[in-house]
């Protein structure tokens, strides 16, 4: 079994997913759901990439082409920012 | 028995667990996206006792109790965790009515608790308490998973050899004489001898094609995470003034519910820069250990709620064989696996330990309604 980390945010491994795809993952949404790829820092910008090309790889025959939904703030944002509170000293 | 079940979320997936662990079956389980789609994989994940009637706060014990022992049963881990649950009372009317909540649920054995403000305080450091008057509290109320209790009732389901079919969109119900006689997906007929609708905000529709009513309204509710952090707080805290809520999830994440004025009935799932905004401003001032936290992601759900805020679920009785499970206007996750039991027992014929008739879309005729309503969480 391969322990390459896909995900850096949860560290997930490539077994983990090859768990979730033997116990029944029909698709990348239920990945992303049950092994929290794509739930981290990086919203998916960089591990959803890692894992449809692993994907692709390996299990050439799954259901990698429906992604899951871009979810908005494009970027994280901080809640002083959305607040619309001006920037003091203790907000770093 | 031949029984179909309509809907592969929380209620559904529960309920089809609930019948095939006492061998009733066989059993197939339709739903129209994917499993988790329309309201509980967009649900924060928590588990109260804290409700206002009697019959209500049974049930959530009951439910609470079995998810304490799903991990095991299902061998799979949930994420649940005995985090709490507070809320902030501000005016007169809501500590009058926190007071008599809390006596009725002490009464009841849930150790809910009136704290003052600098009570919890200490529970959770760094809220700014101006202008509460008085807190409730039980620090047994829980959260978990949503996504791990569902993926864990469809790994069992799938060894239980129950038949889950995905993208099937169940149009309409069809009964013969006064008896459910199957139900029509894609233009095919599904017959069953039972069936049971478990299908959310889409309930409503699906019980009048068969000339059942119930009065069902389907509302959105949006809410956010913010990026995981070490654990710092425990209990999901709700403010009756703002109408937001806060928590942090067992992985880290703080969890976010925003409360949307009940100005239209939809299911729009656009989630909206103005709800983002308001629980910042909110939170901001609420708990300013939160204002460096990083918002990552916003999305929103229906709930399916009755006047009342109380469920409805049981027998319907214009149609013999017919069960339907809706309205739990945001406590769908909470009560799903008490409700999933009665109606197994249901089926059984034994004691469902529940009043039907109170859980019946009757008791608005009678009368009888059990108001729970709370402004979120």
């Amino acid at each position: 079994m391969s322990q390459l980390i896909l995900c850096h945010c949860w560290d997930v491994t490539t077994s983990e997913i090859e768990q979730v795809i033997a116990d029944g993952a029909p698709d990348i949404e239920w990945i992303k759901r049950h092994t929290g790829i794509s739930t981290g820092s990086c919203q998916g910008r960089w591990c959803l990439q890692q894992t449809l090309a692993w994907l692709r790889k390996h299990y050439p025959e799954y259901a990698w082409e429906q992604l899951p939904t871009a979810r908005p703030p494009l970027y994280p944002v901080r809640v002083w920012q959305l607040a619309g509170a001006p920037l003091e000293d203790e907000q770093p | 028995m031949k029984t179909i079940i309509i809907g592969g979320g929380i209620q559904g997936l529960a309920c089809a667990y609930s019948l095939a662990k006492r061998g009733i079956g066989p059993i197939t389980l339709l739903e129209a996206n994917r499993i988790g789609y329309g309201a509980s994989g967009r649900s924060g994940g928590g588990i109260r006792e804290q409700f206002r009637n009697e019959p209500n706060i049974e049930l959530a014990k009951r439910a609470k109790w079995l998810y304490e022992r799903l991990t095991a049963e299902l061998d799979y881990h949930i994420l649940f965790y005995h985090g709490g649950y507070m809320y902030l009372n501000y005016t007169e009317s809501q500590a009058a009515q926190a007071e008599k909540d809390v006596a009725l649920q002490r009464r009841l054995g849930v150790p809910t608790q009136l704290i003052t403000p600098s009570q919890a305080m200490r529970i959770v450091p760094g809220l700014n308490l101006q202008g509460v008057k008085v807190v409730q509290y039980n620090p047994r109320d829980a959260n978990v998973h949503h996504d791990a209790v569902m993926w864990a009732y469809f790994r069992k389901l799938r060894q239980m050899n129950v038949t889950i079919k995905q993208g099937i969109r169940v149009e309409r119900l069809e009964k013969t004489g006064g008896r459910i006689s199957g139900v029509v997906a894609d233009k095919h007929t599904f017959t069953a001898e039972q069936v049971i609708v478990a299908a959310g905000a889409w309930t409503r529709k699906l019980l009048n094609s068969v000339g059942v009513r119930v009065p069902t309204e389907p509302w959105r509710r949006e809410k956010l995470v913010a990026e995981p952090v070490r654990h710092f707080l425990d209990p999901l805290v709700v403010d009756r003034r703002l109408g937001i809520s806060f928590h942090q999830a067992i992985r880290g994440e703080v969890l976010g519910s925003a409360h949307v004025p009940l100005l239209e009935s939809n299911m729009n799932w656009n989630a909206t820069r103005h709800s983002l905004e308001n629980w910042c401003r909110g939170i901001y001032e609420l708990f300013p250990p939160l204002r460096n936290a990083a918002v990552l992601r916003q999305w929103a759900g229906t709930r399916d709620f009755t006047p009342d805020g109380s469920a409805i679920f049981g027998p319907m009785c214009e149609v013999d064989g017919l069960w339907a499970i809706c309205g739990q206007s945001g406590t769908g996750l909470m009560l799903a696996p008490a409700i999933a039991e009665a109606i197994a027992c249901g089926f059984e014929g034994k004691d469902p330990g529940v009043d039907w008739e109170l859980y019946s879309p009757r008791r608005f005729e009678l009368g009888r309604e059990m108001w729970e309503r709370t402004p979120t969480g």
